[in-house]
């Protein structure tokens, strides 16, 4: 059993910077303890020696020079304008 | 002209003999649209005053007897998540509700190179978290066959609007089964491509090692043209192949049907199939045999894993992929917080809808510290056994033909508060999209209530040519896909 618990869920939207309202704890609590049990099948899978995939057909990556699109309006020289984020 | 019948090949040689204009064009379907889609709502944005200037141009084009592109005067919508440049793209999301990029996607301006037509951007799960539109931010879309019901998803807008014919193609994406089960559901034909073949640049990430955009299209002769514009190598995309593209329109008819070895995976024709979509597979399959095709069952074991690696890779790349909507970059943003790590939680909290915010939850949780191992890496090893299990498959056949959904499509006000089983619907698309191949959905037949049901044609990497010729071959045999919906 993975089923989580109120405190873990709260630690969890912690980490990805998500506010929850007390009625999407309700709600996501059984929701995600639902997904997290089932996706357990996959610990009783023998897997020693496995090597895993993080991405399939084993496509070579390959790196680019970087370019800034934006939109005119929010370079400032070489900074970027953006909003307003805290009371001031 | 008759919207219900237009192909491309017939269109641009329409438009070359002057039967009509591409502005005539572009103004019967803008007519159709605004008939039509308040029923469907297949639709966020409708691109009317840039559709209408881009078969202006054409038809000065045309005029002047200038060479026209391949897709000339095709009308085409896209999925909301392609970034379409000055014009608002949303992901069918309050959080992008006003976002207007400054860049398009590779593979709309390749298709707008060859004079396509953008004629409006369609509803999709939000950032295609689905698999309905029953997520999306803004509405829910309706199955041109049943209003009553969903279309499927993610790229149900999409699907819908070329079911209705509001549009000669459409542009979907599929991570999980996103472009063959909106496909299935509304009875169109297509194509997720192998990994890597078509760029991913310009398209609002999901799950990076998993999205493929690709086409729906009311033929594979039709699907096999477009896949061809958007298919090859783009230095935009990191992960994008350079492997050559053959010419799929060319290669309809190279298939050998006699001898050629088509696998039936038992784990795909269980008790949890639906005893009229079984029928229906089986019977395509039936009709392929009479062709001189030998089928053959095979074992896929691993397919019951493949939800479940999927609902923790899937999700870890989401949660990476979606820190970047802190409201300071993109979109829409909270107001006079008191802090930083409050804004970045308000904005979260208020904007994102319910889907984002569980997906999200599930991947930090999968990746946190004591539980990456356990998951993450766990579910990426068990990628490897069902790469392996499709790759031994292939030893024995050419290409392995399944049904595309355990289910035809269900009531849009069934809103399900259970996440798990929507994500069980996915069972026989996810494991595609685990190993990366290709696979093409096609229209099968109709259940008892008249509902179009498709089935998938998967083959191994880079071998989208085989899948439009057996696809072709067997639309030559059927009609299926010439049926319309009656609206």
């Amino acid at each position: 059993m993975s089923a989580i618990n109120l405190s873990t869920l709260r630690h969890t939207a912690t980490l990805a910077r998500i506010k929850l309202s007390p009625a999407e704890e309700k709600t996501f609590l059984p929701q995600l303890s639902a997904v997290l049990d089932y996706i357990d099948i996959i610990k009783k899978v023998d897997t020693k020696g496995i090597e895993p995939s993080f991405q399939v057909p084993d496509l070579p990556s390959f790196t680019r020079s970087d370019e800034i699109i934006s939109p005119n309006s929010s370079l400032k020289s070489s900074y970027f304008k953006v909003k307003n984020t805290i009371k001031k | 002209m008759d919207l219900n019948k237009i192909s491309l090949s017939g269109l641009k040689k329409s438009l070359q003999k002057k039967e009509f204009s591409a502005s005539d064009l572009v103004k019967t379907y803008l007519a159709r649209i605004k008939k039509i889609d308040p029923k469907i709502k297949a639709f966020i944005t409708i691109t009317d005053q840039e559709a209408l200037s881009s078969a202006q141009k054409l038809d000065q084009k045309i005029k002047s007897g200038a060479k026209l592109g391949s897709l000339a005067g095709a009308v085409m919508s896209l999925k909301d998540i392609y970034l379409t440049k000055g014009i608002r793209t949303t992901a069918a999301s309050q959080v992008l509700k006003d976002y207007v990029p400054p860049y398009s996607s590779t593979v709309y301006q390749r298709l707008i190179d060859q004079d396509a037509i953008l004629i409006g951007k369609t509803n999709t799960d939000p950032f295609a978290f689905g698999a309905s539109t029953q997520n999306s931010g803004f509405f829910t879309t309706h199955n041109p066959w049943d209003l009553n019901l969903v279309p499927g998803g993610s790229s149900g807008g999409s699907a819908a609007s070329l079911s209705a014919r509001l549009c000669t193609f459409s542009l979907g994406t599929d991570t999980g089964g996103s472009i063959r089960q909106p496909a299935s559901f509304c009875g169109l034909s297509g194509l997720k491509p192998t990994y890597g073949r078509n760029s991913r640049y310009g398209i609002t990430a999901m799950a990076s090692s998993f999205d493929c955009p690709g086409a729906f299209a009311t033929s594979v002769a039709d699907l096999a043209q477009i896949s061809q514009v958007m298919a090859g190598h783009d230095p935009l995309d990191a992960t994008s192949s350079k492997n050559p593209v053959p010419s799929y329109p060319d290669k309809l008819a190279s298939l050998q049907l006699k001898g050629l070895k088509i696998g039936l995976p038992r784990q795909y024709f269980s008790a949890t199939l639906d005893p009229d979509i079984k029928s229906l597979v089986l019977a395509s399959a039936q009709k392929l045999k009479d062709q001189g095709a030998i089928l053959i069952d095979i074992s896929l074991p691993s397919t019951d894993l493949g939800i479940a690696v999927y609902y923790i890779l899937v999700p870890s790349e989401i949660s990476a992929n979606m820190a970047r909507y802190d409201g300071i970059r993109f979109g829409s943003s909270a107001k006079d917080s008191k802090d930083l790590l409050s804004y970045y939680t308000e904005t979260r909290g208020k904007y994102m809808e319910a889907e984002l915010k569980r997906r999200i939850l599930i991947g930090t949780y999968a990746l946190s510290a004591g539980y990456y191992d356990a998951y993450y890496t766990k579910a990426a090893q068990v990628r490897t056994l069902i790469k392996n299990e499709f790759a031994s498959a292939f030893q024995k056949v050419d290409v392995i033909l399944a049904p595309v959904s355990p289910t035809p499509p269900w009531p849009v006000d069934q809103k399900t508060n259970d996440p798990l089983s929507m994500y069980l619907a996915d069972v026989y698309t996810c494991p595609v999209n685990v190993a990366g191949l290709p696979a093409l959905a096609l229209p099968c037949g109709f259940t008892a209530k008249n509902l179009p049901v498709g089935f998938q044609l998967i083959a191994n990497y880079w071998q989208e040519e085989k899948l439009f010729s057996l696809g072709h071959q067997y639309q030559l045999l059927t009609d299926y896909h010439l049926k319309i919906p009656n609206l």
